[in-house]
């Protein structure tokens, strides 16, 4: 049931695509999840401020 | 009203790994002092744990908006998983790397429901307090330094159906010589905090009923179970209040005498992030990166 209802809310936010390629675009019917374009480049940023470089080697 | 799952299944509790995987995520880059001491505690009670995490081992999440680049991500992931536990079996390590040890409930939840169903695991998947909580009889005599602490737990309604987090956690801090947890029913909804910041006023919200249920109890340590609520958190010390904010890993280390700082939470409360982050660390970090992806994070005004 919680994966149904995970899948549900990715279709209603569009993140699926449309099932039909012919069809015309379907707006998402809830507001998208909020993305940011930059969460990689953060992440290494506080991975350097918060781990060892020999820690970053390892875990990263 | 929370719903309370059962207690871990016998397989989990059952589960003795010697050696895992501890898969910490992406955000938790922001604790590294966590991902240290869950090292060390899993360590003291006889797991050696390799952490992995960061964008090149993402689940998904971060992309959710894109299905198939969320997919991409998470079969990449789990082609590593499966190559590290291959790796392992075929060295004859005592123990193997057959377990995956989670920490983040995005991450764990992706991989039951996305990750795992589409490229088959090698390997078992655990959550740290699934695998402590099985552990608690070789945890419970390295706790021996008294916590003096009345503790609420922030708790959320939405990963306990799949980790019972909500028990586990009260579990393990209830071995702290000193510590008295107390009880509220608050729950805050969702999984954790971070998916809240995406609806307007919910964050908030949830914060303001946070304090409500710290004051009704008289508690003076709130304990984050998860990262992200402890980046958010955080920020509930400022102005004098009458509490500290902690994660239920610190309070372990604590009672362990594991020395750590949360150096997260002393930068975004801080007059001067930048300053209190030091010129040492910000010449690591990069002074442009700094400035563009960490600084705006850590001035962000608190949400309640």
């Amino acid at each position: 049931m919680a994966t149904i209802m995970r899948l549900t809310g990715m279709r209603l936010r569009g993140a699926l695509g449309d099932g039909d390629p012919a069809a015309p675009p379907t707006p998402p019917r809830l507001p998208p999840r909020r993305h940011d374009p930059n969460w990689s480049a953060r992440v290494k940023a506080f991975a350097r401020l918060t781990m060892t470089e020999e820690e970053q080697a390892r875990w990263l | 009203m929370a719903v309370t799952p059962p207690p871990p299944t016998a397989a989990a509790a059952a589960a003795a790994p010697r050696r895992v995987v501890f898969w910490y995520g992406c955000n938790m880059a922001r604790h590294g002092e966590i991902v240290r001491l869950v090292t060390r505690i899993l360590d003291a009670v006889g797991v050696a744990a390799a952490p992995v995490g960061g964008p090149a081992y993402c689940c998904g999440s971060p992309q959710e908006g894109n299905a198939r680049i969320a997919g991409a991500m998470g079969q990449r992931t789990m082609q590593k998983f499966n190559a590290a536990t291959a790796a392992a079996a075929g060295s004859g390590e005592d123990g193997g790397n057959g377990t995956v040890v989670t920490w983040c409930p995005s991450c764990h939840m992706n991989m039951d429901d996305l990750m795992a169903p589409v490229t088959e695991p090698a390997f078992e998947t655990l959550h740290v307090t699934e695998l402590l909580h099985a552990r608690r009889d070789r945890l419970a005599p390295l706790l021996t330094r008294p916590v003096a602490a009345r503790v609420l737990l922030h708790a959320h309604h939405g990963f306990n159906g799949r980790v019972a987090v909500n028990s586990l956690v009260p579990d393990l801090l209830r071995l702290i010589p000193g510590l008295a947890l107390v009880e509220h029913p608050y729950r805050a909804p969702g999984h954790m905090c971070a998916p809240l910041a995406g609806v307007p006023g919910a964050l908030a919200a949830a914060q303001q009923a946070t304090l409500a249920a710290i004051a009704e109890t008289a508690a003076d340590t709130l304990a984050t179970v998860f990262h992200s609520c402890h980046r958010e958190a955080v920020s509930l010390e400022r102005g004098g209040r009458p509490f500290r904010v902690v994660n239920w890993v610190h309070l372990l280390a604590e009672a362990m005498g594991l020395p750590y700082t949360d150096d997260y939470k002393a930068w975004r409360n801080a007059a001067d992030p930048r300053a209190a982050v030091g010129a040492a660390r910000l010449e690591a970090a990069g002074e442009a990166a700094f400035t563009r992806l960490v600084e705006p994070e850590l001035r962000r005004p608190p949400p309640a």
